[in-house]
């Protein structure tokens, strides 16, 4: 039986915290990143962009046809207004594709003073249901990013019943609760976490105690973090909905995080997208996904609600990620030799791939190793060292190393 | 200002005669909330409390999936023809069916984590809506701000613990499932050592609940919110009754006395001294910050 024919591929929108991310996010196949300002975003402790910078991301991306939304998705208190109107108007002349906001205030704002401006709802609103999607498109929204609590069941009847340009998390890390019902950091540290300073307590250890305030008897802490999402298996269900856009979370996250999640999100959706009928769910990718966080990723809500399966307590290891090696500088073809700026120690004799956005993955064995001026080295030891690798491959500017995961 | 009832149960709803009015849950759509009634009872109660001639507020304030909107149709139409003061609501799937379906019960936005600026509450109202419930972040400067920037009648919480996470995931239920433990259904408590804090954590159809350890007590502050608050909610999620019709009958004491500071500062202290856990402002001195480094 033939499968859906793939009409609209879904748009892949990718996290940024800063320019470098995002130039590495569109390189490595996001059709879109969202992006925060330096003020009016939920990660106020970020990098974040200044205007100018802004305009620089636009620039950069329309240049690979990609667009750039930009959060305004604080809850404000009425002093953090100030200023607002002015911001709003200057992500307009930046050429700024759309806005991602939660107060309404600024729905309200950005009606009048940049009319032309797409609005998107942010998960924030923790929409999931059709008559409350339903009343944001009346507001004029174009886009709703629904809730992470909608199940697949949720999503399909959601579109089905509003014909919704809907944005849906396929992977990263999740909130515990009800996002934008959460103020567990504003009580415990004081930081607001509707504003943009969440200390993610859900991360933490606890004790739980009884109705009389009773230790319960366990070695293994009270938690109520989640394991992080991943929609890895589940990307053809979400491209048949019609799910408009697929987003990935991580601001903060590292740039071979994000370039690792693109190149492999990339690569399913277009899989799919270029022959459904051909296309088979390929496993490996979960290692290189797994490998990347140190965190265990699942389905979350899309199947089934999330049970102890879906929860860390004891035993979670985050590893600092060792298996980034380098990024490629160049490529001497006279020497048939890459040159590699170095983030993690590697050796003669390691197994390795070079992967990028326009390579399949390319194994090979370290044969030698020079520094810049042709000595030879044993191993290339220091963070941002420049060295030189044998590679019979041409490969590009900007593709990355890293220890070679899958046999 | 007046005083609204969150009771814990509808057969004692005559120990608060000297209150303003009540708020009750309806089963199946609501959190937060410790009385819920079913559709089939609700005509009563309303009944009852409008023979005490008090108001009545329905709270339908929930976060609502797909599978939620038939019944929550279903207790518009109820609550449209038994006639009620306000709905309080979170989704907007109430006020999009609210508005859809020409109904007129007045709407009461459940801001307890959002309505922290007046700009909002100027938006919702003229969406129709009438009512706020101030979110429990806001200082009491900003709350008198607010005041005198909107037109939204203004509903804050005066007593009680205050909600701090709601999470559709069984949390208590999968802890215990991981250390092979029987959940009970009952109140545990989320301990955080370097606080000695226990926060009081329960579980119900709709997912998990915690609270705030502290329990908000405002009666020191009332002769300045009588000018700002409209309604004052008096929440008896997690007490008991004994504590609550006490805690309940020194608020109103209070309100009779709202000039003399002295008896404020008597009342204030027998309150804390009758409630289960240890009594603060939340926020109300307390401005939170949200930049722990500068991006500038």
């Amino acid at each position: 039986m033939t499968k859906f024919k793939v009409l609209n591929k879904p748009e892949l929108l990718a996290p940024a915290g800063n320019l470098e991310k995002l130039k590495y996010a569109i390189i490595y196949g996001a059709d879109a990143v969202y992006i925060g300002g330096r003020n009016y975003g939920l990660r106020a402790n970020n990098d974040n962009f200044t205007i100018s910078e802004i305009k620089s991301a636009c620039d950069f991306a329309h240049s690979y046809n990609a667009k750039v939304y930009v959060t305004v998705n604080i809850i404000f208190h009425s002093k953090d207004v100030e200023g607002l109107e002015e911001y709003l108007i200057s992500l307009d002349e930046c050429g700024v594709d759309a806005i991602i906001i939660s107060d309404p205030l600024v729905l309200d704002l950005a009606k009048r003073v940049i009319p032309n401006m797409e609005i998107h709802i942010s998960t924030q609103q923790s929409t999931i249901n059709y008559e409350a999607v339903k009343f944001w498109q009346k507001e004029g929204a174009k886009r709703i990013v629904l809730g992470r609590e909608a199940s697949g069941n949720d999503i399909r009847e959601i579109i089905d019943k509003t014909g919704v340009d809907a944005e849906v998390f396929i992977h990263g890390a999740m909130c515990s609760g009800y996002s934008g019902r959460c103020v567990l950091s504003n009580y415990l540290t004081m930081r607001d976490s509707n504003r943009g300073g969440c200390s993610q307590i859900c991360r933490w250890s606890f004790a739980l105690q009884d109705e009389l305030k009773n230790d319960i008897k366990t070695n293994v802490d009270y938690a109520i973090s989640p394991k992080d999402l991943s929609m890895l298996k589940y990307i053809p269900d979400l491209i048949e909905m019609g799910v408009k856009s697929f987003k990935i979370e991580g601001r903060m996250r590292s740039i071979y995080y994000i370039a690792t999640i693109l190149h492999t999100y990339r690569r399913v959706i277009d899989e799919y997208c270029n022959n459904p009928d051909k296309y088979e769910y390929n496993k490996d990718y979960e290692k290189i996904l797994y490998r990347c966080a140190n965190r265990d990723a699942v389905p979350q809500y899309f199947v089934h609600k999330p049970g102890v399966e879906e929860q860390y307590y004891a035993g979670r290891i985050e590893l600092s990620n060792q298996d980034f090696l380098g990024i490629v500088l160049d490529y001497d073809e006279n020497l048939k030799e890459v040159i590699i700026e170095q983030r993690n120690f590697f050796t003669i004799g390691d197994e390795v791939e070079i992967f990028g956005p326009n390579i399949d993955n390319y194994s090979f064995r370290i044969e030698y190793i020079k520094d810049e001026l042709g000595k030879p080295l044993d191993a290339a030891r220091h963070p941002q060292q420049i060295v030189r690798v044998p590679l019979l491959k041409k490969v590009k500017k900007d593709d990355l190393m890293r220890i070679k995961i899958n046999s | 200002m007046k005083i609204l009832v969150m009771p814990n149960n509808s057969a004692d709803l005559t120990n608060f005669k000297d209150a303003d009015g009540f708020i009750i849950g309806a089963e199946g759509l609501s959190w937060l909330v410790p009385l819920e009634v079913s559709i089939s009872k609700l005509e009563d109660i309303v009944s009852r409390i409008k023979q005490l001639g008090k108001q009545i507020f329905i709270s339908l304030n929930k976060l609502m999936y797909n599978h939620d909107i038939p019944l929550l149709k279903e207790y518009l139409l109820v609550i449209e023809n038994i006639g009620v003061d306000g709905i309080i609501y979170d989704d907007l799937a109430v006020l999009n069916l609210v508005t859809s379906l020409s109904l007129k019960t007045p709407l009461v936005w459940f801001g307890i984590h959002s309505f922290t600026n007046y700009y909002s509450s100027n938006y919702w109202y003229k969406k129709g809506v009438k009512y706020g419930l101030l979110s429990t972040e806001v200082t009491l400067n900003q709350i008198l701000e607010i005041k005198k920037q909107t037109n939204m009648s203004l509903v804050m919480y005066g007593y009680g613990y205050l909600p701090m996470f709601v999470s559709s995931r069984a949390l208590l239920t999968s802890y215990c499932e991981y250390i092979g433990k029987y959940k009970e259904d009952k109140v545990y408590h989320m301990y955080e050592k370097n606080r000695n804090e226990s926060y009081p954590t329960y579980e119900d159809d709709n997912g998990t609940v915690i609270l705030s350890s502290h329990i908000i007590n405002v009666i020191d502050e009332m002769p300045v919110l009588n000018d700002s608050i409209d309604y004052l909610v008096l929440s008896s999620l997690n007490i008991p009754d004994s504590d609550f019709n006490k805690v309940f009958q020194y608020y109103i004491k209070a309100l009779s006395c709202i000039n003399d500071k002295k008896e404020l500062n008597e009342i204030s202290e027998m309150v804390t001294e009758t409630s289960p856990a240890k009594t603060d402002k939340g926020f109300l001195y307390k401005e939170t910050i949200y930049r722990v480094k500068s991006n500038d």
